[in-house]
């Protein structure tokens, strides 16, 4: 059976109760991947910064508004909180963003840190930090995430 | 007896380090305090901006549905001696309508954007032929008030094929048209105009209405927020337009500027990025490319 792609842009989310390969790239950007081991679903969210200031709209560019949002999103689905893992990817210091938003990417990690220890999901694998982008692949029906680093040369 | 003084010397001491360790304690606390009381405030202010919303955004659903079926019943009592006021009425139910339109589509992009459920659908489009559409949907608008549309097309082409999102960039400049037409004079004329360059393609509305005052040009793209605010205002509007335009413009890795004056009216330009070596302005198979140099579960 042929699996769905789905390629997740920055400042949104996605989830489904069908099996989907959500891909996505990183930077200094967060995704969170949940997966409800129970129910064999997923959803991953993709945020750029890590508090939404009142400014605009209220939209899952912001760690804290993403989190809540794919929580939402699964329990809409049917998933039970306590049936819920955490996988966390990205964060790194990007060169260029260094000097306009200081340690954005640590402070988007922390974010969902903070967030996922609210809820009680844990975190069971990660990837974040460092000064590398990401390249992630997640499968919502198995909870398994391909993940790769982005060297220079690429 | 110095064993005494001792002794009272150290209480002394004991009890000094002992205060200033509550004073900080107490100072603490104070700015916990004050911290959870400015929140507070900003969530009052947040609720009271939301209520207000609400309430405007019932009157701009009920005003425009209560013109259309008082129009359309004169309409049917109507005689056929009665034609042109039928035209006129009819006439009506479709600015009307329009206007319930565009104020629809603003307000579900914005629950669908605060849900999270927006992506990019990028396509190849004709930018001009889009931007033609948009001006043809506000001609009725801009007529009422005797206002003047024109399109300047600085691009050299008949048709400008690009790779773009439809339906967003036909919404923000919907939206720049509304708001020059809002606050436009009458008499008066709004200039859109087309422009590229390798990297981008512009597109801006220029008006020469109200303009912008100083302290109302951090606050435009707050969602709620209009110009003229507070409860007996007459203005229409949701106050949603230009923060759904900038989330949009972000989306597709491109951003808005403006330049007004009070009084001397508005310009507001969309830069759209053009450059394609972005990864995110591509959606072939998904961005599948970008994967492939991946292992396969």
């Amino acid at each position: 059976m042929e699996i769905k792609q789905y390629y997740l842009y920055p400042s949104t989310l996605f989830a489904s109760d069908e099996p989907y390969h959500i891909k996505t790239i990183l930077g200094s950007c967060v995704a969170v991947c949940l997966w409800d081991s129970a129910l064999k679903i997923g959803g991953m969210n993709h945020y750029m910064l890590p508090l939404w200031n009142g400014k605009g709209l209220a939209s899952p560019k912001y760690g804290n508004i993403a989190m809540e949002k794919l929580i939402e999103k699964m329990i809409n689905l049917g998933s039970k909180k306590y049936n819920l893992q955490a996988k966390v990817f990205g964060g790194a210091e990007v060169l260029q963003q260094q000097t306009i938003n200081y340690n954005i990417g640590r402070r988007n990690v922390i974010m969902a840190y903070e967030s996922l220890r609210e809820h009680n999901i844990p975190i069971i694998s990660q990837s974040v930090k460092g000064l590398s982008g990401r390249k992630i692949i997640f499968a919502t029906n198995t909870g398994e995430v391909l993940h790769k680093v982005l060297t220079k040369n690429k | 007896m110095s064993e005494i003084n001792i002794t009272n010397e150290i209480l002394i001491e004991e009890l000094q380090k002992r205060f200033s360790k509550y004073q900080n304690t107490l100072k603490e606390l104070k700015k916990v305090n004050d911290d959870l009381n400015k929140v507070n405030i900003k969530l009052a202010e947040s609720e009271e901006l939301k209520s207000h919303f609400l309430s405007n955004i019932a009157n701009e659903i009920i005003n425009p549905f209560t013109a259309i079926i008082g129009a359309s019943q004169m309409i049917l009592e109507a005689e056929p001696k009665d034609f042109e006021f039928a035209q006129k009425m009819a006439k009506n139910i479709y600015n009307e309508a329009s206007y319930l339109d565009f104020q629809l589509k603003n307000i579900f992009a914005a629950a669908e954007i605060e849900a999270g459920g927006i992506s990019p659908m990028y396509s190849k489009m004709n930018i001009l032929e889009t931007i033609c559409s948009v001006k043809e949907r506000y001609e009725n608008l801009a007529k009422d008030k005797n206002i003047k549309l024109t399109i300047d097309n600085k691009t050299n082409k008949e048709e400008y094929y690009i790779n773009g999102d439809n339906e967003k960039i036909s919404l923000i400049v919907s939206n720049f048209l509304n708001n020059a037409i809002k606050f436009s004079y009458e008499n008066s004329e709004i200039e859109i105009k087309i422009d590229n360059n390798e990297k981008n393609v512009c597109v801006s509305v220029k008006d020469t209405g109200e303009g912008i005052c100083e302290e109302k040009k951090k606050i435009i793209f707050d969602r709620f927020n209009r110009i003229k605010d507070n409860i007996n205002s007459i203005e229409r509007g949701s106050g949603l337009g230009l923060s759904i335009s900038n989330y949009y413009a972000e989306l597709l890795d491109s951003e808005i500027l403006f330049e007004s004056k009070k009084n001397q009216g508005s310009q507001f330009i969309l830069k759209l990025n053009q450059e394609i070596d972005d990864i995110h302005s591509l959606s072939i198979d998904d961005n599948q490319i970008f994967f492939e140099d991946m292992e396969t579960f």
